[in-house]
């Protein structure tokens, strides 16, 4: 695990000093309760195993809370739940990919895969699933070896919804439940 | 003619030839370069040059002066006069040289005997030319092809000039002409650079300008305020921005005039220097949002032209500087005046001519926007701690920077320093815990010298980062005379701890504070000189400013001999506003207190100068921002003193740690004021829904941290430990689990994302290197009063009803 998370972050690597034309067409992939995403490897500073996380209070459901990356203090997003997916408990295959959105966010995945080049001609559009599935946040998918990989716009999936709860409607609601 | 000088002379005399074979008119380093190196030929102590070679030097500067300024229309011939007047002095200085003529040996045909000959004939001549020029051409010295006279007839060359410059010696008081201003792309930082450093140079010009006005005769001062403009114009010459140079060298002419004894330092003249620097502070801040946003448009200017006109009619004799009674160092001299002027609105003021023109037809509202500007450059410029040092030490040298002693850093890169460096301590901390240290003799002493290498670290990052409180409250001191001339009073300000450091990050927002209480102690606490004299006091009233170290913390007090508070009144005032009601037993403390809540204005007259009730709470604001306190003591009839303590730095607090569930904060030390484990009978509940803590007499109302923040579990108090924290406005117990320790952190903020959380202010990193949240006390007053109206209608809430103490 540790040996495969290390060839990756070389990766990460350099990518970053080669750039050129490969740009959009990199992607790392995840697994997420049993199926394959992918994200923009551009978009990707690192990948960590889970450590220490501190809860915050009155933020939303997927908000992990706060990790210590070696003295900067950044937010963690449970993917699972950003996606209402059934909740997992972390275990040593757990990683957290450490994406910048403008500032950097931690992202909680089941497990990283590998780093996979495809070529623009082979994304499809996202499909229509009419209202049940949220796809604005999907580039597209994606083919590597026969398998299906969704392409994540991890934009979208960190900015679209506020990570901290309305606090005056939060309470009210707390106090009613009681 | 000293040995030495004559060493020097043909030294400076060498390095000009060398310039002046390779100079042209767009070199503005070698123009300058010429130019010092004129200046020192210029100087009669420096020796070496016969008065005919004095005077070419003169003029030679002169010259340079004005084709650095762009002024000089045949720039290329006047370069020509210049290397013709650097080889004439050459050789008039070979020539004293007596008979040595083996050594250098410039004019080797040439007999010296008859060189010297030659050469004072020459000198003669040129200077005879440069005279001629700068007569025709004054204000605006035009040199062109005059310096060529050697070769030229001398009707030729005046006609010369006469015909380029028509206009020009026709209406020799035309106005200076400004120009829109742009500043090119490759030059933004460089300008940037200059505007920094420049309005440092203004802050001493401020500085020195009243050190002027107390000590009119001392020359040194005089100088220290001549220096800082020099150094403007020669910067802002290279940067070619054209208006900055020309008003600074007008104000740097007056100023000479007043150096060397033929004008004498008036209020007017103070006035006037004071107007430039508001001018220039405008300018300043038309190119800093120039740069911050930049924009192909000319860049707004403040009248320079008019300003500039001014300065030429107060030159020239023509105009009178407003006020021209002398400046005296005795008070009492001063109140007189003072008095005078008060007495005679200025639009009425028959010598006002200057403040006439650039304040009231023409431009009515550029003191006003440069006043403002002033003020808010007060915490807006940064200051280094050197531009008072700068100012003293600075040479007179067109473009010299901050000198080689410093090196100027971006502050987020220091930020970033303290931050890593913070970080360092802390994982310093956890290899020195590790149980494989205490178990190895060898490696525990390694660890303790490295650990102490690292503290070291800590203290010289933070020390990067402090400033001297100096500069603020010199600017203070412009602030008083102001504020007292525009009420009527006569104020001195003392300053005292000018060298005490804080962290920059705080001088930068402690201005606005310290500015309003400043103005607050002239314009409400000094009473005016006749209510002084009845009550035995000196006529002038005297505000005081000092800083010094306190247990960790940085006071800064703010002390006026004036009437004091009056208590009674006061809580008067607070029944009459609805602050506090009749039935408010207020001890004399709670009533000086007052003066901090909104709305509330102790003034029986609402002055142009302060009390309208904005501002002592946003004072108070402002200083827990910093994290710091305000306190009053006042003496009825004898005074008062305001004093803030102030943290040393923001990024570093001391926090103690406190644990909720599993879950662990950190709440400021400062803000608690104590921590118990509750007996049964100090909680009452009240209603059911909340309950408050009867701590010796005081009733304070408790908030259990775990059911604030989301946890579903009970908590009872009494199993628990409260911790009493204080706020603007009161007290409340913070229910916690436990009490962990003591701890110094690091600040970090949350970022955007979690702007709106209640109750939390940032996270640090905990000794373990886990996170930990660091708590806001009024945010959690406030998060707790937004659960109150649901509250209200639930079984257990946990709100408690906002007691009074």
């Amino acid at each position: 695990m540790q040996a495969s998370l290390d060839s990756i972050n070389n990766q990460l690597g350099s990518n970053d000093a080669g750039g050129g034309d490969t740009i959009g067409n990199k992607y790392l992939t995840f697994l997420l309760a049993g199926e394959d995403y992918g994200l923009d490897i551009l978009k990707v500073r690192e990948i960590i195993g889970v450590l220490d996380i501190t809860k915050v209070p009155q933020t939303s459901d997927f908000v992990g809370g706060l990790i210590n990356l070696r003295g900067r203090v950044i937010p963690v997003i449970d993917l699972r739940s950003r996606f209402s997916m059934p909740e997992a408990e972390y275990n040593e295959e757990t990683c957290i990919i450490v994406v910048d959105v403008g500032e950097l966010i931690g992202v909680i995945v089941d497990t990283v895969h590998e780093v996979h080049e495809i070529p623009k001609a082979e994304i499809e559009s996202p499909p229509v699933f009419g209202g049940t599935v949220d796809t604005s946040y999907i580039l597209g998918m994606g083919m590597i070896n026969g398998k299906l990989k969704i392409l994540l716009d991890i934009d979208k999936v960190l900015n679209s919804q506020e990570l901290v709860k309305d606090y005056a409607v939060e309470a009210r609601s707390v106090v009613e439940c009681v | 003619m000293s040995e030495n000088g004559t060493d020097s002379a043909k030294s400076y005399l060498s390095e000009l030839g060398n310039l002046a074979t390779t100079v042209d008119q767009d070199d503005l380093p070698g123009l300058a370069k010429m130019h010092e190196l004129f200046s020192s030929l210029a100087n009669a102590e420096t020796g070496g040059l016969s008065p005919e070679g004095l005077k070419v030097a003169s003029k030679m500067v002169a010259t340079l002066e004005s084709m650095i300024l762009g002024e000089i229309a045949d720039a290329a011939s006047a370069i020509a006069g210049v290397q013709d007047a650097v080889t004439t002095l050459s050789a008039e200085s070979l020539g004293a040289e007596s008979q040595s003529a083996d050594t250098g040996t410039a004019i080797e045909d040439v007999d010296s005997e008859e060189s010297r000959a030659q050469a004072a004939n020459d000198l003669e001549v040129v200077s005879e030319q440069l005279d001629r020029v700068f007569d025709e051409e004054s204000p605006e010295p035009q040199v062109t092809d005059a310096v060529e006279v050697q070769e030229q007839p001398i009707q030729e060359s005046v006609e010369y000039t006469q015909d380029n410059e028509v206009s020009q010696s026709e209406e020799p008081e035309s106005l200076y002409v400004s120009e829109p201003l742009f500043i090119s792309k490759d030059e933004i930082d460089m300008v940037a650079g200059f505007v920094e450093e420049a309005s440092e140079h203004l802050d001493a010009i401020e500085a020195a300008v009243l050190e002027v006005e107390r000590s009119p005769s001392d020359p040194e001062a005089i100088d220290s305020l001549f220096r800082p403009f020099h150094t403007i114009k020669g910067a802002a010459g290279f940067l070619n921005l054209r208006d900055i140079v020309g008003l600074t060298h007008e104000a740097e002419t007056l100023l000479d005039q007043a150096r060397k004894g033929t004008r004498q330092i008036t209020s007017g003249l103070i006035d006037l220097v004071f107007e430039v620097v508001d001018i220039l502070k405008v300018q300043f801040a038309g190119i800093r949002d120039h740069l911050a946003n930049p924009n192909s448009e000319a860049i707004p200017q403040p009248p320079i032209e008019l300003m500039i006109a001014n300065l030429r009619g107060v030159v020239a004799g023509r105009i009178e500087a407003a006020g021209s009674s002398p400046v005296s160092g005795d008070p009492d001299k001063q109140l007189d005046q003072n008095a005078v002027e008060q007495g005679s609105a200025p639009q009425d003021a028959g010598n006002n001519a200057i403040e006439g023109q650039s304040r009231s037809a023409d431009s009515p509202n550029v003191t006003e926007a440069s006043a403002r500007t002033g003020v808010a450059n007060a915490t807006q410029s940064s200051q280094g701690p050197r531009s008072q040092a700068d100012a003293k030490g600075a040479q007179a040298k067109p473009g010299a920077g901050a000198g080689e002693q410093s090196v100027r850093i971006d502050t987020a890169k220091l930020d970033a320093l303290v931050d890593m460096v913070g970080e360092l301590v802390i994982a310093q901390t956890q290899v020195s815990a590790s149980p494989l240290v205490a178990n190895d003799p060898r490696l525990a002493k390694d660890v303790t010298r490295s650990t102490k290498i690292v503290r070291d670290v800590q203290d010289a990052a933070m020390a990067m980062r402090m400033i001297p409180i100096g500069p603020t409250f010199q600017k203070m001191a412009r602030l008083v005379r102001d504020v007292a001339r525009k009420v009527g009073k006569n104020v001195d300000l003392t300053i005292s701890g000018e060298d005490t450091e804080l962290d920059k990050n705080v001088i930068q927002q402690i201005g606005d504070p310290l500015v309003h209480m400043v103005r607050n102690a002239v314009d409400h606490g000094i009473e005016a000189a006749d209510v002084r004299m009845e009550a035995g006091k000196p006529a002038s009233g005297n505000v005081s400013l000092s800083a010094y170290h306190s247990g960790g913390n940085i006071v800064i007090e703010i002390t006026d001999d004036g009437k004091g508070l009056n208590a009674e009144a006061l809580i008067r005032k607070g029944i009459e506003k609805g602050i506090i009601s009749e039935d408010d037993q207020l001890t004399e403390e709670q009533a000086y207190d007052l003066v901090f809540a909104p709305g509330f204005s102790t003034a029986e007259q609402i002055t142009g100068v302060s009390g309208r009730g904005v501002g002592m709470d946003v004072v108070r604001r402002n200083i827990e921002n910093l994290r710091g306190k305000c306190e009053i003591n006042s003496t009825a009839g004898k005074g008062s003193t305001f004093s803030i303590r102030l943290p040393l730095t923001l990024a570093i607090i001391d926090g103690m740690v406190l644990r909720v569930g599993t879950e662990r904060f950190i709440i400021q030390t400062v803000t608690v004021e104590n921590a118990l484990r509750p007996t049964k009978d100090q909680i009452s509940s009240v209603q059911h829904k909340g309950a408050v803590l009867n701590a010796r007499g005081r009733l304070i109302p408790i908030v259990p941290l775990g059911p604030l923040f989301g946890s579903s579990q009970h908590v009872d108090p009494c199993d628990a430990i409260v911790v009493i924290a204080q706020y603007e406005g009161g007290e409340i117990g913070i229910v916690v689990d436990e009490l962990i320790g003591q701890q110094q952190v690091v600040i970090k903020p949350l970022g955007e994302r979690f702007q709106k959380l209640r109750g939390i202010s940032g996270a640090a990193i905990l000794g373990d290197g886990k996170v930990g949240l660091i708590l806001d006390v009024p945010g959690i007053v406030a998060a707790q009063q937004l659960r109150k109206p649901a509250s209200d209608s639930a079984k257990n809430g946990q709100l408690v009803p906002v007691l009074a103490d």
